[in-house]
């Protein structure tokens, strides 16, 4: 079965003065029916570039994206209503994502609206029915996005992307601007939705803690590549990337970095790899632009404890050496046995 | 224990025409090459209760409290002159947004100059910096002084920040969330650095995040704000380990795990509103009872931590429950 | 994120006071408003008689009781005349403002909105009319389409829609790119919905602000086209009319060009002003 979402090769340039920034470089990337699909990114990892590609508001300079097996330029240009009807969104900025000027119901009916489903009345019951499955009192639909807090305002979004019952939701950063305990109940709601609905999520983040808590499978951006997916728990255990390795070890727990609590046996030991340098990445420079990043061979190469001439020649492809799994490093196994 | 370098007992900040005020009852202690973390999420005062120190607050804002002591000296009772020369000398200040803070039509050398000129040190103090630049990290640090800082990254800049931050040498260092708009790995080399910093120079931290893990990496001891109250104070790794308020938990519990089984739920705390009454945490507390409504709880020891919390012997209960 | 909230929140004290200040000028603002309203809708309730019946046996008497602004060379209450022709002036430039905002509107979201070589295009011809001074223009219209308020309209319009379209264009530009917009196309809208329903609608407070200021503008010009006889023609009670009248008798009935000169005064200084508080409460 073809999976619901699938770009392949897919490349992204933005031309501004004087310089260019590859946003995306041959990125493969797919998500199945019914699939949770993480994509971690720091800054500059082109992972909001890659959110567009997937909804068709960006045309890659090279590369396929489809959906449910057609491309998407097709879709576009014969069913463009059935398409956005199957495929959603829910951004990072919650109040900016709804129109100011019109109240909260107005804006989670647009979808019926647009897409002529039932009349006036029916809409009304089917926002009423959205909001409460959000968890929100339906009386909101009369207020005025400037009224609701951060994690109202997001609710207010999910229940708009689920009006027309989609059967993919890219999530671009959905909870990075909300507190943390905003966070937590936004990020079960998804679950539930997830859950209940067998809607597929596209969930990209810079923060690896919540995309590994909703995630089946994980993909790790840096500088507009994928270096490395897989099933979340195996590539949260077992990283095969030098680059997953350092997002791992950044992202530590509250106990753990506190030293508070003793070696818990599941949380993964990320031991020194013989012979390399000291465990953090350097910091060499933003991720994309004119300073750090190289023009060839592997980007991550300045920032890496085992980086050799060989990664500074060329990039590496991405290669699996498990099933259903692939890095692009090209001292991946050296990584593997050291973490055993 | 060393001597308290900064001393706060009952800082209350009041904006002229609010209700309630941003930060009321707030004591803790740091001593000298201490580290104090204030963590709290959006409105609950933190960033407030750091600026309000030396009287950062814009004009409305009316700040009191039983005693600012800093180095010995009570600040509320300095001069503006007098204030102005601490800061930046013996106390210095790092903020949020690396981007934000540098005048992008100046370069950085000039601009860390004129700083350093406004604290007191002359051009001499030049060899200094880049000496300290080095140590942040920056390599070529001349040629670094001669950019403009678009050309930067934001860890850059608040290595850079740190730099001139500690030209002077003070004793303490006020950090606002000065990790939260970096990328996870360069905000863990930053955390790092301060760490050793620190343990070279003596100086003392006054963090303050919302982010309990960054918390975790650099702060001995923690105080969790809630609606402008200090809910819980104790030694970091207590805190986390043996949380002694609802609150403290409940943050605690939001926190994604490693170890939780993947697609399960997280103990998401009840939205509610911050009550004007009693507890302010009552709405949303899984524990409140009748006399949280009606009676604001005072702090006291239970265990390791100050805690506000009429409840706080049951918290630990609560943490060994499922979600 | 803190340090914005600390600005609003010192902004509280400053905005008890202002509040005050704020519901005066709203107080004022509507009464002018109502007032214009009257005159245009009913200035038979301010008037006390006809504006063009002729009284020859009064004419060019001095300001007095039956006549507080006096009568003109023919006779007619002046008073009655400036009330009627408020409706004259001020219907004739709010049509003339009408069309061009609408229009250029049209135009401008138009061109922002598709962007490109047709905007460019479409830009160069908004320069070409925008070269043009107005008077010019006027005349040329007057020219060909004959005197008259018809004529006035149409040279006004002209003259006045191109700015519109450049404010309004610019205005899309920008709001291309809000979130909210790229959301309506995730949603399924078409282009024209989301320019409709999206775009233009966040454009309407900067027109509202520069409608008003127009308004008082117009007002002006098309009272200086008819100063020049290019716009109404007798016996319309036009102000500027009134005054080209006025012309020969300014040494002797001074009265006569005053009070109409006045109220376009007040009327413009109003306008200006309103449009400047609108301005203002965009922040």
């Amino acid at each position: 079965m073809s999976p619901l979402l699938e770009l392949a090769g897919v490349d992204k340039a933005f031309h501004g003065a004087g310089d260019t920034t590859h946003a995306c470089r041959s990125v493969d990337l797919h998500v199945g029916e019914g699939e949770v699909v993480g994509l971690v990114g720091e800054s500059g990892s082109g992972k909001s570039t890659l959110a567009n590609i997937a909804l068709g508001l960006l045309e890659p300079d090279r590369g396929e994206v489809r959906f449910d097996g057609r491309p998407l330029g097709d879709w576009l240009r014969r069913e463009p209503r059935r398409f956005r009807s199957q495929i959603q969104a829910v951004f990072q900025q919650p109040l900016l994502a709804l129109d100011g000027r019109r109240r909260v119901g107005w804006s989670v009916a647009e979808p019926l609206r647009i897409h002529a489903r039932g009349d006036r009345a029916e809409r009304r019951a089917r926002v009423a029915a959205l909001l409460d499955r959000v968890g929100l009192d339906p009386g909101i639909a009369d207020r005025w996005p400037r009224e609701l807090s951060g994690g109202q305002l997001q609710r207010v979004n999910i229940a708009r992307a689920l009006a027309l019952e989609p059967r993919l939701l890219v999530c671009d950063e959905p909870v990075s601007a909300l507190d943390v305990s905003v966070q937590a109940q936004i990020l079960n709601l998804f679950l539930d939705i997830q859950r209940d609905a067998g809607t597929a999520l596209l969930f990209i983040s810079h923060d690896l803690a919540v995309v590994r808590h909703l995630s089946d499978r994980l993909v790790v951006l840096y500088a507009g590549r994928v270096v490395e997916h897989g099933p979340t728990a195996a590539v949260c255990q077992r990283p095969q990337h030098p680059y997953t390795r350092a997002l791992l070890a950044a992202s530590l727990e509250p106990e753990a970095a506190a030293g508070a609590v003793p070696e818990v046996p599941e949380v993964p030991e990320v031991p020194e790899v013989p012979g390399a340098p000291a465990d953090t990445a350097r910091d060499a420079g933003p991720a994309l632009g004119a300073e750090g990043l190289p023009s060839e061979g592997c980007r991550f190469a300045p920032r890496c404890p085992l980086a050799e001439p060989e990664c500074r020649a060329a990039e590496p492809d991405l290669r699996s050496l498990e099933p259903g799994r692939a890095t692009a490093c090209r001292r991946a196994e050296l990584l593997v046995r050291a973490l055993g | 224990m060393s001597a308290a370098l900064l001393t706060v007992s009952d800082l209350e900040v009041r904006y002229a025409g609010a209700r309630t005020p941003a930060v009321h009852g707030l004591s803790f202690e740091l001593g000298q090459g201490g580290s104090l973390a204030i963590v709290g999420e959006s409105g609950s005062g933190k960033s407030t209760a750091a600026l309000a120190l030396t009287r950062l607050l814009p004009r409305d804002a009316r700040v009191r409290a039983g005693e600012i002591a800093f180095e010995g000296r009570d600040l509320q009772r300095l001069g503006a002159r007098e204030l102005r020369a601490l800061r930046g000398r013996r106390i210095a200040m790092v903020f949020q947004d690396p981007a934000g803070s540098w005048n992008p039509t100046r370069r950085i050398g000039v601009q860390l100059r004129d700083g350093l000129r406004a604290a007191g040190l002359g051009d001499e103090a030049r060899g200094r910096v880049l000496e300290l630049l080095r140590r942040v990290g920056i390599q070529n640090p001349e040629r670094r002084l001669e950019e403009y800082p678009h050309h930067l990254s934001g860890g850059m800049l608040q290595r850079i920040m740190i730099a001139g931050a500690l030209a002077a040498g003070p004793s303490l260092l006020i950090a606002d969330e000065p990790t939260s708009a970096l990328d996870a790995t360069v905000q863990a080399e930053l955390l790092a650095l301060l760490a050793e910093l620190r343990a070279e120079t003596g100086l003392a931290l006054l963090i303050i995040s919302h982010d309990l893990a960054v918390v975790a990496r650099v702060a001995e001891r923690t105080v969790v704000l809630y609606a402008g109250k200090a809910v819980e104070q104790a030694p970091t790794g207590a805190l986390f380990s043996g949380a002694r308020h609802p609150y403290t938990l409940g943050l605690l519990r939001s926190t994604p795990r490693r170890t939780d089984a993947p697609k399960t739920p997280l103990a998401a705390m009840r939205a509610g509103e911050v009550a004007a009454r009693g507890c302010p945490f009552a709405p949303r507390c899984p524990l409140a009872v009748e006399r949280c409504v009606v009676e604001e709880p005072g702090p006291r020891r239970v265990g390791a931590s100050t805690v506000a919390c009429h409840r706080a012997e049951e918290v630990q209960a609560l943490a060994a429950r499922p979600a | 994120m803190s340090a914005t909230r600390m600005a609003l929140a010192g902004e509280r004290v400053r905005a008890a006071a202002r509040d005050r200040r704020m519901l005066a000028r709203r107080l004022w603002i509507g009464g002018t408003i109502a007032l214009l309203l009257v005159l245009g809708a009913a200035p038979g309730l301010l008037a006390r008689g006809d504006p063009y019946e002729l009284h020859v046996g009064d004419r060019l008497e001095a300001p007095s009781l039956p006549h507080p602004f006096g009568t003109d060379e023919a006779g007619r209450d002046i008073l009655d005349r400036v009330v009627y022709g408020a409706r004259v002036s001020l219907g004739t430039a709010a049509l003339i403002v009408g069309l061009a905002a609408a229009f250029g509107t049209a135009y401008g979201a138009l061109s922002g909105w598709v962007g490109g070589r047709l905007d460019r295009l479409l830009m160069r011809v908004v320069d070409l009319f925008l070269a043009f001074p107005y008077l010019v223009l006027a005349m040329a219209v007057a020219a060909s389409l004959g005197r008259g308020t018809a004529s006035a309209v149409v040279a006004l319009a002209l003259v006045w829609w191109p700015s519109y379209a450049r404010m309004v264009r610019g205005q899309v530009l920008s709001l291309k790119n809000d979130l909210h917009v790229r959301v309506a196309r995730t949603l399924g809208a078409s282009g024209g919905q989301t320019l409709r329903w999206h775009v233009v609608p966040h454009t309407f407070d900067q027109l509202n602000v520069r409608f008003t200021l127009d308004l008082g503008y117009a007002v002006i010009a098309l009272t200086g086209l008819s100063f020049l006889g290019l716009g109404a023609q007798n016996p319309s009670p036009e102000w500027g009319l009134m005054i080209a009248n006025a012309k020969s008798y300014v040494f002797t009935a001074w009265w006569y060009a005053v009070f109409p000169g006045l109220s376009i005064l007040a009327v413009v200084l109003n306008f200006v002003a309103i449009g400047d508080e609108l301005a203002r409460q965009r922040r």
